[in-house]
């Protein structure tokens, strides 16, 4: 409910009770939101900035259910009773002007009662029933009164049709004044069967006050506009009292009334054209005068649409009752009066009870259904107030209708003094104007959702605390802008965070780099070292096995052994090097990453180890492997490390079996890949240390070995993303399976 | 035709100087090699100048053997003088070390090397290449016009 926040008096448009009377359905509505007027017309005639609301009106889009009517439809049926009235009055008095005008006898002496009417009367009923019927093709809606200025073509046409009708009547009245014939009705109408007795003796007078009353007030109406309606009704209602006196005494045979030619005669026709024209006078404003009192949406008004149908037409039925029972000499005139008293009193408490019993029950639902609204409202209310989040809310022109607690918190001001006020004479200009800047910006785009901005940008950031600001534009159910929202949240703790997240990623950055640069560092070390190595190593080796060359034959037994001891440290430290360099080639080369047939690279690297093989009997089985995606060279040396250790642990074996497979899994999880051995195997308890560079499960004696190997063979796995481990029993034999991920 | 200037190895560590020079001797060519303990000498040798002013004007060796580890003028920058002088770009060059480095190896090639070999760590290996070395460079290969 959108608008429930400029206004605090102001209610739902929507009818809610359940009760399906389309009648009493609108009394809960909108008739406390201006005085005597309905929300609806009257907001469509303020000035309206954005200019769109002025053609609304017409289709109210309350929504209706089904089986009932809104309040505006009970309104257009007034209306259209009205039209339809005047349109009634309009035919019989034109089919009077005709007939006589054409002299159709075969229809006047059937019924000839029903043809009488003077032809100053038909021709005031037509021309005031037109006007009414332009009135009624008016657009509805409320004016701006003026005085005497009329404001278009169409008030001009209305005001001289009933002034033209007022003025038959004038002349009529100066006629039997003046006792002269102006022979109006002669120009009008031929001499038809009643004789030129009938038309001379003119209209009756009742007739006369009726067509000079209700001329004048068509012609007040339309000259002077909203104002005067009270007293448009007003004679309007007199003319109706005379038009059903008139039927009532022709009901009840009244013959002093009855004759013509008394103060009170008119013919029924006559009576009828004017009641019918009354009745259309009453009800084509019934927003205006005091016809909103019965037309009205209050309980009031619920009240006098109840009891008056029963006033008005209950009394003379009963009158009639009682007369006729009087007439046929059943009671007398006491008996007669007191039985009518009786009954009209049974009959007004009746229907006033049964009016009240109605009235009371809306009441209630309507009390209930404003407690439901005022919780509803409540629960907003204390929303806005007990949050956190800095909330006000403008009305088009920038005032603020609604601040929050935390709003007069934040910019320290005061609600009394900021509500109705705009942004610069509430809050400091630079922070007035960002929030302008930033409100014009959604008002001009109007139906952008959402207007994110982080604070700092927008009206805050100028203390330590950052507030994220959205602005919205407020529309009603019709789409027209009623005002904008802002809403900002404290968003300083969460920028905190993010700085010192944003440091410690830094920092976490900056130190990534420098172990970086130290692994570098190291690597490029452990390099040059294992190539420095090498000279000396080749002196070793080298001198010595000259030595042992040149010097054979005097050499001791022990020499040689000693000599021979050199020379195999020697090829340790060398293979030791290759190893080292390998290792850490395997961290410092770039991976050239294709996609390989993983049982060739096998069947490859096995056939390269055909030495191992030598005087041995080995059952190597290589089974069909999936392909990977992986740097060749790499994947290729680790098939020769896993193979070579495969080869030298079984070595002890008779029959050394060795097999090379892939597991596959249903799920697409990565290809495992193993090469296994019935070699000696291990103690999985020293597991951990297999992959640890320089770690050896098994003693130097028996298994020679840098125990780098497997260390840079994970380095490689690793390198791919992959990773490897090792199943084994001691004497059963060792399983080492590795992944590329 | 004086074989004596068919080799020049550029050298500086003595123990594989004296190793080299083994094995040379052992392929019976340890007459044809001469050599410069760093770059600047190597450049002397080349340009007779120095300790070589005595060559000037001599022709040329049919192999230079570079280690690139050396103090001073390095293997690599010596490759650079050598390939950018116009009389001797045309030697062939080959980079005898220990080092595998893949960089080392490109920049060698880059440098427009004429072979990379890499020494191994046992001196019977080392034995067995100096054999190739001899037999491709001084017998297969048909050395340029103004070498030795």
């Amino acid at each position: 409910m959108t608008d429930s926040l400029f206004s605090g008096t102001s209610r739902s448009a929507a009818p809610t009770h359940a009760d399906g009377d389309a009648e009493h359905l609108p009394t809960a509505s909108k008739r406390k939101e201006s005085p005597g007027g309905w929300a609806a017309p009257v907001a469509a005639f303020e000035p309206d900035q954005f200019g769109s609301a002025a053609n609304q009106t017409a289709t109210n889009t309350e929504p209706a259910r089904p089986g009932t009517r809104t309040y505006d439809e009970t309104i257009q049926s007034y209306a259209r009773i009205a039209t339809t009235c005047a349109a009634i009055g309009a035919i019989i008095a034109a089919a009077v002007l005709i007939v006589w005008a054409a002299g159709i006898d075969s229809l006047v002496n059937v019924h000839t009662q029903l043809w009488i009417m003077h032809a100053n009367t038909a021709l005031a009923i037509l021309l005031s029933a037109i006007a009414v019927l332009l009135i009624g093709n008016q657009d509805n809606r409320r004016r701006e009164p003026g005085f005497f200025r009329p404001r278009t073509r169409l008030d001009l046409l209305i005001g001289t049709l009933g002034a033209a009708a007022a003025t038959i009547g004038v002349l009529t009245i100066f006629e039997y004044a003046a006792g002269i014939k102006l022979g109006i009705d002669h120009a009008l109408a031929s001499v038809g069967p009643l004789g030129d007795e009938n038309l001379i003796r003119g209209p009756s007078t009742v007739s006369t006050l009726m067509m000079t009353a209700i001329g004048a007030a068509i012609a007040l109406s339309a000259w002077y506009g909203e104002r005067i309606w009270a007293w448009v009704q007003m004679i309007a209602a007199s003319t109706l009292l005379m038009s059903l006196m008139v039927l009532i005494a022709d009901v009840y045979d009244t013959e002093s009334i009855r004759n013509l030619s008394s103060p009170l005669g008119a013919t029924v026709t006559s009576a009828v054209g004017f009641g019918l024209i009354s009745i259309a006078v009453l009800l084509v404003r019934p927003l205006y005068g005091w016809m909103n009192l019965i037309a009205g949406e209050g309980n009031g008004s619920e009240a006098t649409r109840r009891i008056l149908p029963v006033v008005l037409f209950g009394i003379p039925v009963l009158g009639y009752v009682r007369l006729a029972a009087q007439n046929s000499g059943l009671i007398g005139t006491e008996v007669g009066l007191t039985l009518f008293a009786g009954a009209t009193i049974v009959m007004t408490t009746v229907v006033v009870l049964w009016s009240a019993a109605r009235i009371n029950r809306h009441e209630d639902l309507q009390l209930i259904s404003e407690a439901e609204r005022d919780r509803a409202r409540a629960l907003v209310d204390g929303l806005v107030a007990n949050s956190d989040a800095v909330i006000s809310v403008q009305d088009p022109e920038g005032r603020f209708a609604l601040i929050n607690d935390a709003f007069e918190r934040r910019y320290g001001v005061d609600r009394e003094h900021a509500i109705g006020n705009r942004s610069y004479d509430v809050l400091d200009p630079e922070r007035a104007f960002l929030l302008e800047r930033l409100r014009n910006d959604v008002l001009a785009r109007r139906n952008a959702a959402v207007e994110e901005m982080p604070a700092d940008e927008a009206i805050d950031g100028k203390d330590e605390e950052t507030y994220l600001t959205q602005l919205f534009p407020i529309v009603d159910d019709e789409g027209n802008l009623i005002g904008s929202g802002s809403i900002a949240t404290d968003i300083s703790e969460r920028k905190r965070h993010e700085q010192l997240l944003q440091r410690l990623n830094d920092d976490l950055r900056h130190e990534t780099d420098r172990a970086h640069d130290a692994i570098d560092e190291l690597e490029s070390f452990a390099h040059t070292v294992s190539h420095d190595l090498r000279s000396p190593l080749r002196a070793i080796d080298g001198f010595a096995r000259i030595v042992a060359e040149d010097c054979q034959d005097v050499l001791e037994d022990r020499d040689r052994r000693y000599l021979d001891l050199v020379l195999q440290g020697a090829a340790e430290m060398g293979s030791l090097i290759d190893d080292l360099l390998e290792f850490s080639r395997v961290g410092r080369t770039e991976l050239n990453v294709a996609r390989l047939d993983m049982t060739k690279i096998a069947k490859e690297v096995n056939d390269h180890l055909s030495h191992e093989r030598q005087g041995r009997d080995v059952r190597v089985t290589v089974k069909e492997l999936p392909p990977a995606v992986a740097d060749q060279r790499f994947i290729a040396a680790v098939f020769q490390n896993l193979l070579a250790n495969a080869y030298k642990y079984s070595r002890k074996r008779e029959v050394a079996e060795i097999e090379i497979g892939a597991l596959e899994p249903d799920d697409g999880a990565p290809v495992t890949y193993y090469v296994r051995d019935n070699g000696v195997g291990f103690d999985m308890q020293y597991a951990d240390k297999l992959f640890a560079p320089f770690e050896r499960l098994h003693r130097t004696e028996d298994y020679d070995g840098s125990g780098v190997g497997l260390a840079t063979v994970q380095r490689i796995l690793r390198r791919h993303g992959g990773k490897i481990w090792a199943e084994s029993k001691v004497d059963v034999g060792t399983t080492m399976f590795f992944r590329l991920d | 035709m004086d074989e004596s200037d068919s080799i020049l190895l550029v050298e500086d560590n003595a123990d594989d100087i004296e190793l080299a020079m083994l094995a040379f001797k052992r392929h019976g060519i340890a007459d044809c090699v001469n050599v410069a303990l760093d770059g600047g000498e190597a450049l002397d040798f080349l340009r007779g100048r120095g300790r070589f002013a005595d060559r000037a004007g001599a022709p040329n060796p049919r192999v230079i053997l570079l280690d690139i580890k050396m103090p001073l003028v390095n293997g690599l920058e010596l490759l650079r003088e050598i390939k950018a002088d116009q009389r001797t770009r045309k030697i062939p060059v080959v980079v005898l070390t220990s080092s595998r480095d893949e960089r080392d190896v490109e920049t060698a090639y880059d440098l427009g090397v004429n072979g990379y070999v890499a020494k191994p760590a046992g001196f019977s290996e080392f034995v067995d290449l100096i054999g190739l070395l001899k037999r491709y460079w001084l017998e297969v290969n048909e050395s340029p016009p103004d070498s030795v």
